[in-house]
């Protein structure tokens, strides 16, 4: 791996648009008004950020993560292997729009791995439920399980995943779930209430890899402060613990207390937050190197592109203030897209994005039941005290 | 096409003819990065940059954030830019018409002949596949004389007459004319009468002006009146530059831009406010 660089690689293309389940939750409007709304405010047009063009990935890379078959049947259509359904419908050219997802992430990872950039991001990425055999969760090729399979494959000894979207991150747990070299950490709404079910704080890593899947299950309405205790009670330490050189994560939108489909309460302010702690900690960890992407996220208008944009400001250098207001330019275009939608008129939800340190012995409160049960679970696997607020 | 629009392809053959029109970069932002820069990296063949806040507005203060120029100091910055009285002028920005629609009306506002928007901007242009240059251009001096108040402008009695008499739009999204978030101005809300009609709304999926025909339709049932007064205003006056080109492009005569709209609006704690 080469030393880390200066700057940011943002990873783009229209094309990307095309990723469209048709009459579906997950629309690429989002991504659209990511975009724009970033460029609306010159992130895009920052020194030190250079504009990547992707490539579609190819069989060889595609299958280094899934079946042949299953392949196959991406480019045939359907049916089975999870496609054809409400949930994953087959839309024109899945295929080539999804396999441009994937190049789009591998783009992304190439970069930081070759050292171009210190930083990498797609923002159309992050499709965590693909299994190497079946589509799942609106994900039909699993884009993160790929590009850390490719820098895998490239020689990098440990990268860290981290996934902060509501939904837990089961494709590519269960792809790297036997393989010591790879820590997938996955904060989500308990899997008791939320899609898929899956992400119990006692799935900490297969045979061979123990410890090396970290998961906290928190209760619905969790807010700003309690989604951040829960962050810096597992995160830092799971993550010092492993010391990855590369870190990757899911940025899903969806834990907003907006989004149509799941149970969170948290604002812009938090999500921000939390693309900060994570930019410390490949700082501090992995000298810089960061490999970014989206996710899940449905409120199209009101919260997906203001997280993003975010984001891409965490990513490229300098955070947004919170206080910036939304360009008129931007506003209209939003509105144009979504004549219903309430377009936000500020960066923010005036949310405060304080929290207070975890604390043992506090169980009264459902967040801290979470946290402490991750603890337990995993902490000792990573030679960490699960009752020591200092780890 | 129409008398303000003009078409990349249109742009391309007029910058081949013998008498290639003035062109203006006016690309603009609320914040970020200056994007003069953008322009150094790459512009249409001999656009000279024109700075929308220091070059085509007054200073922000009581007449709002984005007021008419001085009138010399508009005269200086055109003939810098190379303005001839004699010669067409083409104003682009980003492809969002809002920096270059404020451009064209202030240079018609100044009197000049002939002043066109190009439809979709420098995205269109490129979309388009047309040559850039980097760099910046220095041009021959121009010889534009401005004379100032040759389009009509509101003040804040006009325009809250306006909304009595004819039709004041309101062109800004609206939860910012029901007041129920305003980003920029400390207050917010709307001028009592006006009718909400987001510029978005008067833009096709591809970023581009709609036609005459759908224009009409969306003014209409937004409430115009033929030969009633007409005006328009957003936060600033730029948003609604726009909207007085759209009303032009409809065939709407004469409405009226108030200059300095919602930010002078609110300068005045005694002026009346609505939310809804």
């Amino acid at each position: 791996m080469s030393p880390s660089a200066k700057g940011a690689a943002v990873v783009w293309t229209d094309e990307l648009l095309r990723y469209d389940l048709g009459d579906h939750p997950l629309d690429p409007v989002r991504i659209e008004l990511t975009m724009a709304l970033a460029r609306d405010l010159g992130i895009l047009n920052r020194p030190d950020v250079t504009m990547v063009s992707p490539q579609p990935a190819d069989e060889l890379a595609l299958s280094r993560v899934h079946r042949p078959e299953y392949i196959e049947a991406v480019r045939a259509g359907g049916p089975g292997y999870g496609l054809d359904t409400p949930d994953n419908p087959v839309f024109p050219r899945m295929h080539e729009a999804s396999a441009l997802v994937a190049g789009a992430t591998l783009a992304a990872a190439e970069e930081v791995w070759a050292g171009r950039t210190r930083r990498a991001v797609n923002v159309a990425g992050g499709l965590h439920h693909a299994m190497p055999d079946r589509a799942s969760g609106f994900c039909v090729y699993n884009d993160p399980a790929i590009a850390i399979a490719r820098l895998l494959d490239r020689g990098v000894e440990r990268i860290a995943y981290v996934d902060v979207d509501v939904h837990h991150g089961d494709g590519v747990q269960e792809i790297f779930y036997r393989d010591p070299r790879v820590l997938t950490v996955s904060l989500h709404e308990t899997p008791l209430a939320l899609f898929p079910g899956t992400g119990f704080p006692d799935e900490t890593g297969g045979p061979g890899a123990a410890g090396s899947a970290v998961n906290v299950a928190l209760p619905p309405g969790t807010g700003d402060a309690g989604w951040l205790r829960a962050f810096h009670a597992v995160v830092p330490s799971v993550l010092r613990a492993f010391r990855p050189h590369i870190l990757f994560s899911q940025c899903g939108a969806d834990t907003h207390r907006l989004d149509p489909l799941a149970d969170l309460r948290l604002t812009v302010d938090a999500q921000r937050a939390s693309y900060l702690a994570m930019r410390d900690l490949a700082e501090e960890l992995c000298e810089g190197r960061w490999v970014v992407t989206g996710g899940g996220g449905y409120a199209l208008v009101e919260v997906v592109p203001r997280a993003w944009t975010h984001l891409l400001a965490v990513v490229t250098g300098e955070p947004l203030d919170p206080a910036t207001p939304t360009p008129d330019s931007w506003q209209n275009l939003a509105h144009r897209r979504r004549p219903s939608r309430d377009v936000p008129a500020w960066m923010t939800d005036r949310g405060s994005a304080t929290w207070t340190a975890w604390q043992p012995g506090e169980t009264a409160d459902a967040v801290d039941r979470a946290i402490l049960a991750t603890r337990i679970a995993v902490f000792p696997l990573l030679g960490l005290d699960p009752h020591d607020p200092r780890d | 096409m129409t008398d303000s629009l003009i078409s990349v392809p249109g742009l391309a053959q007029a910058l081949a003819s013998a008498q290639p029109p003035t062109v203006l970069d006016v690309r603009w932002r609320l914040t970020g990065p200056p994007t003069r820069a953008e322009y150094e990296a790459g512009h249409i063949p001999g656009a000279v940059f024109v700075d929308l806040d220091t070059d085509v507005c007054g200073k922000p203060g009581a007449g709002g954030r984005h007021p008419l120029p001085d009138p010399d100091a508009l005269e200086e910055a055109l003939r810098a830019a190379g303005v001839r009285q004699d010669r067409a002028v083409v104003a682009y920005d980003g492809g969002e018409s809002q920096a270059a629609a404020r451009l064209w009306w202030t240079l018609r506002w100044a009197g000049h002949p002939r002043v066109l928007v190009l439809d979709g901007g420098f995205a269109a242009w490129r979309a388009g596949k047309r040559p850039v240059e980097p760099g910046t251009v220095v041009p021959p001096r121009g010889d534009f004389t401005v004379r100032p108040g040759q389009l009509p402008v509101l003040d804040a009695a006009d325009a809250a007459r306006v909304a009595g008499t004819g039709v004041l739009f309101d062109v800004r999204i609206p939860t910012r004319y029901r007041g129920e978030a305003e980003p920029i101005d400390p207050v917010a809300g709307h001028i009592p009468g006006a009718v909400n009609l987001p510029a978005g709304e008067l833009m096709g999926p591809d970023g581009h002006l709609l036609p005459a025909p759908q224009l009409r339709e969306r003014f209409a049932a937004a409430g115009l009146v033929p030969d009633r007064p007409v005006g328009a205003y957003c936060g600033s006056g730029v948003t609604a530059a726009n909207t007085i080109l759209a009303l032009t492009e409809a065939g709407v005569s004469e409405p009226a831009l108030y200059v300095g709209s919602w930010s002078h609006w609110i300068t005045d704690p005694t002026r009346p406010v609505a939310r809804s």
